[in-house]
């Protein structure tokens, strides 16, 4: 049975500026190419015909196109769509494009355009979204500054199950929420709704899920935590001054590692709160010897004033260029830079290593083994000036960004307040859609090559235990990626068929002929 | 009517809202630009593009997402590398490889995209008509 397009067009011509003869020549023109396939119903506009497409089931169609000349009613599919009405059998195609400068439509074309919606949707498949409920009914918030811990408490606040994952530097009760006192996440995957958090736990591997994930900064990934024994201070340099350390010999302070000589704007104020706390330390006598190592930039030059009191507090400085940064051997409190001044390369032995929160001493080896869909784009939001509150497009992963210095608990909430009402929306809802398209993997066809494996920029490929590729549905966001670059063609989806393009191809060439 | 037939292979996230953009600054596309829309401009194939041009077009343009910024990550910067093989082949060939071009788009350059699609127009109408059009079936 050859399914039945029926094609919408709007006959006002305030939007279209053609006349009614043109709109009727359309009209015939349409009916007889495609040999009494195609039938037409005229509407007022774009909106009424939406409204109207219940109505289309009358003339034994299964299927609608709509052309629409509104410019003001370009919304797409969302609005106005009677629920009967399967979404991907209806295609809006916009016409104002095709129109020439003074706005008047023009008859070959808008036929060429609506022939060739309907070419492809002729050969459309109804599709279905799913509704997958939420298997966790957890929030997991991943980090350890004062910021995640106020996230975690308004998440609470709010009613929500709260998991907070954070190294050990603090032990916070409240109703409601969970602390995980660990912060070396190795992996975060899986779908909104059923994310799957691994972590190190006293060296064992251990995971937990979440419904929704909250990543506060950056620190919380950290690969190696240092053993308790070890005088090695990675800490936010706010609760410095709250930490015990008693009297050492040598105390290093370091600026931020990670951040690049063009975020003056966030290294300002991250130096100085190094150096506040260093000039804190040499005035309270805490060790013989006191050393920043901070780099060389002229933006530092804005607090001349401090740097000068803290070099009558006796703090020793040595600046490093860009190029050749400082580093920490692993596991020692060894560093290693190389002066300026000097030109040659000193080691220092400290007792106590001073680090803002963002640094990473160690080298991380996270981010192979961290996977965050792709709509996050890692690179460009944890560095730059980005850095401040920020929500991530991807589906159940929230990203809140760093304070870029300390802030209060209080400065802290309205900062957070819309991302925790998106949470909130999101678990309320309960269930999470997952897409309608997806490939499908024909297994006879399969080589297993893991050409789609390696392609799949969401990893919904995978292998399965006969050495065939599988996609997981729910994790698919219909890309057809994987499709293009199959060499053996196993992979389809549903309404992108090589058929589908091809006679929409082709239907374009034969109005111009 | 215009006498050239160009394919406009536009990926549905930020090339298509950059036509919309265009289209509600009161832009046009140019006439014999024809728009073919795809989940994302990964999805073509090298064979999809010989298959356009065989079956009856002049020029190919092919519009994805900006490449550091892509919407489904890979997808433009494949569609590039498909697009350069397919250029390749058409020197080896002694076609003209201007007929095929890659644009990338982001969804507020509505106007830039239709620039260069005026511009690739141009570019084709001067280029003699391909010998075989109209004869492979």
């Amino acid at each position: 049975m050859n399914p039945k397009v029926c094609i919408m067009l709007s006959d006002c011509s305030a939007c279209s500026g053609m006349g009614k003869a043109d709109t009727e020549r359309i009209v015939s023109l349409l009916s007889q190419e495609s040999a009494g396939r195609v039938i037409l119903i005229k509407s007022l506009c774009g909106d009424e015909a939406r409204k109207s497409l219940s109505s289309v089931a009358v003339g034994g169609c299964d299927r609608a196109v709509i052309g629409q000349w509104c410019p003001a009613d370009r919304t797409g599919k969302a609005p106005n769509m009677p629920k009967s009405i399967d979404p991907a059998l209806v295609e809006i195609v916009d016409l104002s494009l095709t129109s020439d400068k003074a706005g008047k439509g023009n008859v070959e074309r808008t036929l060429g355009t609506l022939a060739q919606a309907a070419a492809r949707l002729s050969l459309a498949e109804p599709l279905k979204e799913r509704k997958i409920a939420f298997a966790s009914k957890a929030v997991a918030v991943i980090g350890s500054s004062g910021r995640a811990v106020a996230a975690a408490k308004l998440l609470a606040s709010h009613g929500m199950q709260t998991k907070i994952i954070m190294p050990n530097s603090h032990s916070m009760k409240a109703d409601r929420i969970e602390v995980i006192d660990e912060s070396a996440v190795q992996c975060l995957s899986g779908i909104p709704g059923n994310f799957r958090i691994c972590y190190t736990r006293k060296g064992a591997e251990t995971e937990t899920d979440a419904a929704a994930v909250l990543l506060v900064g950056e620190r919380c990934f950290a690969d190696v935590k240092p053993p308790k024994d070890s005088k090695i201070m990675v800490t936010p340099l706010e609760q410095f001054a709250e930490r015990p350390t008693g009297k050492v010999g040598g105390m290093v302070f370091v600026d931020d590692l990670n951040a690049f000589n063009s975020e003056a704007d966030v290294v300002v104020p991250a130096w100085h709160m190094l150096l506040e706390a260093a000039k804190t330390a040499a005035k309270n006598n805490l060790a013989d010897n006191i050393a920043v190592v901070a780099r060389d930039v002229k933006a530092a030059g804005l607090l001349e004033l401090v740097w000068k009191e803290a070099a009558e507090a006796g703090v020793k400085f040595i600046r490093y260029d860009d190029k050749t940064r400082p580093k920490i051997e692993k596991g020692e409190n060894l560093i290693s830079v190389k002066d300026l001044v000097l030109g040659e390369t000193l080691y220092l032995q400290a007792d106590v290593l001073v680090a803002p929160i963002t640094t990473r001493p160690w080298e991380p080896v996270f981010i192979e083994k961290l996977f965050v869909p792709s709509d996050w784009d890692f690179k460009a939001r944890s560095r730059g000036p980005q850095r401040g509150v920020d929500q991530s497009s991807c589906d159940g992963v929230f990203l809140v960004g760093y304070s870029n210095f300390a802030k209060l608990t209080d400065e802290v909430e309205p900062e957070l307040s819309s991302t925790i009402v998106q949470i909130a929306a999101m678990m309320r809802q309960g269930y999470h859609i997952a897409k309608a398209a997806v490939a499908e993997i024909t297994e006879a066809k399969c080589s297993g090559c893991f050409t789609c494996v390696r392609t799949c920029p969401y990893r919904a490929a995978e292998m399965n235990d006969s050495w065939k590729a599988e996609i997981i549905a729910d994790k698919c966001q219909g890309c057809v990626n994987c499709v293009a670059v199959c060499p053996s063609k196993a992979i389809e989806l549903k309404n992108c068929t090589r058929p589908q393009i091809a006679k929409e191809v082709a239907a374009s060439m034969e109005v111009v002929q | 009517m215009s006498k050239i037939n160009i394919i406009a292979f536009v990926c549905e996230n930020h090339a298509l809202s950059a036509l919309r953009a265009a289209s509600i600054a009161g832009e046009t596309l140019p006439e014999s630009v024809k728009i073919v829309k795809m989940p994302c401009t990964g999805r073509l194939e090298t064979t999809q593009l010989i298959d356009t041009i065989t079956a009856g077009a002049d020029g190919i343009i092919v519009v994805g997402c900006l490449e550091d910024n892509c919407f489904h990550d890979v997808g433009s910067m494949l569609a590039r590398g498909r697009v350069n093989r397919i250029k390749d082949l058409f020197k080896d060939i002694k076609m003209e490889p201007e007929r095929v071009e890659m644009i990338n788009a982001a969804s507020v350059s509505g106007a830039m995209l239709m620039l260069k699609m005026r511009q690739f127009e141009d570019k084709v109408a001067a280029l003699p008509a391909l010998p075989f059009k109209g004869a492979i079936k």
